[in-house]
């Protein structure tokens, strides 16, 4: 259109020519006028809609006709969220964690909220897939310190262990044999010579059969005498390959001199009562824990 | 008339700035002048208190440290943040920082409400090497840290600095500044009890970095991750209606 209108006459210019260069005084695109007034049309209902005019009303601005708040939106946000899941929760929270698990959808949804509380709250230690970490234990596999089935796991994470600021944590601590001179060096390889029999079957010498002696005096007590362990004192089985600290020698000399104290925080005051139980069926899910507690 | 003041202004390159100045002042005005009279741009809620000295080092050292490139302190109002963090942030939360650390760029989570969610052992394992507890992680490791001294012959002068921009440090907290910065380290000791008695019984006291022969910037930095949105007590915290 510009074009046609230039080839019939020559535009209107703004008057002013620098170094040959002339303005043409056109008008505003129509399109752009149109949107510029319906900007400021919108704008007029925009704000008696939403909040917008300072110094009006009583907080000190004129909160809108729709009285819209992003706190109040977020408020509908998770009630909306609860409404959705409401059955379900309600069920989780009124039946016992064995029920829960006999009711496949309901264990389901116990699983997976359950993870989504073990990604906020456990896997900073546990890792994201619960394999553990050095003195941390590892939720895949069959092998339990305090106990795997459901009162023990849900103790464990509502009272935490060695969380001393809960008084009814779970405590018994490994004392250090060495730094505290119940043992001495030498004494120290023989049990370990002794724990490597008990552990990875390693043939039997002058070594390990001093250290069995110095075990059965000091060590069986917790870990009893073939080592299988006692779980209601947390002292983990030395009859298999399953490590807490790590299951090589040097490892193992560490762990008798030093001693360990693995601690847990206690989640009693961090999370809800029906949260624990969501926990307690998702770390259940994580190992085939139902054959192996029929045993 | 305005033809001409046009035809001005277009010649007049000093006189088209002063313009656009004008223009420019009354567009920022209008958005930030009555963010100063409305009553809840900052809450007023209960617990808020200055940092302590050990915490304002630790916080110094977060921002030398650059920690604010991937760690955000600002907790969205949305569900999805709510549930993974906690509470929402107040601005009232932010009111003793200089500078504030909000931000929406997290490569890590954010830290609003880091405090009290891992123990000091943690922390320091962590900071140490993350790969220790996230095997996944991409965190830079930071064990220079706990080696290395924290230097704070300076901590009134820093006190006095954050003082004069309006964070509300008595003059007794200035005067023992160097004592409560060693306070906090001492768990049982008259020092932290003074210390305690100056800042609120919300102040974390522990030997934070497990080393009883040095303050280390590792103690400080711990300190400070240990109180991060712990001060407001949300039991009891009412959001104003709106």
């Amino acid at each position: 259109m510009v074009k046609k209108k230039q080839d019939n006459k020559q535009p209107e210019t703004m008057g002013h020519e620098w170094d040959g260069i002339k303005e043409y005084n056109n008008p505003i695109p129509l399109w752009w006028k149109t949107t510029f007034i319906a900007c400021i049309v919108y704008s007029v209902g925009y704000m008696i809609y939403y909040p917008s005019i300072p110094f009006a009303g009583k907080d000190g601005f004129f909160a809108g006709i729709a009285g819209w708040s992003q706190f109040k939106e977020l408020k509908d946000e998770i009630a909306t969220g609860k409404e959705q899941t409401k059955n379900l929760d309600e069920k989780i929270s009124k039946l016992t964690i064995e029920q829960i698990e006999t009711d496949p959808e309901l264990k389901e949804y116990a699983i997976a909220t359950g993870k989504s509380r073990f990604a906020v709250n456990c896997s900073q230690c546990h890792g994201l897939g619960a394999n553990g970490n050095k003195g941390v234990a590892n939720l895949l596999d069959d092998e339990w310190i305090w106990g795997s089935d459901i009162q023990n796991i849900k103790y464990t994470i509502t009272n935490g262990v060695r969380d001393y600021t809960n008084d009814d944590t779970r405590s018994g601590e490994m004392a250090a044999y060495g730094l505290d001179e119940i043992l001495d060096k030498k004494e120290i390889k023989d049990v370990v010579r002794y724990v490597q029999v008990l552990a990875y079957n390693a043939s039997e010498n002058a070594s390990s059969d001093r250290g069995k002696v110095i075990y059965e005096e000091n060590c069986a007590v917790c870990h009893a005498d073939a080592g299988e362990g006692n779980q209601e004192l947390g002292a983990p089985a030395l009859n298999n390959q399953v490590w807490l600290y790590g299951g090589d020698r040097k490892t193992l000399i560490e762990t008798i001199t030093e001693g360990r104290s693995a601690k847990m925080t206690s989640f009693k005051e961090l999370l809800t009562e029906d949260d624990i139980k969501r926990l307690v069926v998702y770390v259940r899910s994580l190992s085939d824990i139902e054959e192996t507690s029929t045993n | 008339m305005f033809n001409k003041l046009h035809k001005k202004a277009e010649k007049n390159s000093i006189l088209l700035l002063v313009f656009v100045l004008i223009t420019i002042s009354i567009g920022g005005l209008v958005e930030i002048v009555p963010l100063f009279f409305i009553n809840n741009t900052i809450e007023k809620v209960d617990g808020m208190r200055p940092y302590t000295p050990l915490e304002q080092m630790g916080r110094n050292i977060y921002i030398r440290e650059g920690c604010y490139g991937c760690h955000s302190q600002m907790i969205r109002p949305f569900r999805d943040e709510t549930e993974r963090y906690g509470h929402y942030s107040l601005a009232a939360e932010s009111m003793y920082d200089h500078p504030f650390q909000w931000g929406s760029k997290r490569t890590g989570p954010d830290l609003a409400r880091v405090g009290g969610r891992y123990s000091n052992e943690w922390h320091l394992e962590h900071l140490i090497n993350p790969r220790t507890y996230v095997p996944e992680s991409i965190m830079p490791a930071y064990p220079f840290l706990a080696k290395k001294e924290l230097k704070a012959d300076d901590i009134e002068e820093h006190l006095k600095a954050l003082r004069m921009v309006g964070v509300p440090y008595t003059d007794e907290q200035i005067a023992n500044a160097k004592q409560d910065l060693l306070a906090q380290t001492m768990p049982d000791s008259a020092e932290a009890e003074f210390l305690i008695k100056r800042y609120g019984n919300k102040v974390p006291v522990a030997n934070f970095d497990n080393n009883e022969e040095k303050l280390t910037e590792m103690d400080a930095l711990i300190a400070y991750l240990q109180m991060l949105g712990t001060l407001v007590d949300f039991q009891t915290y009412k959001p104003m209606p709106r």
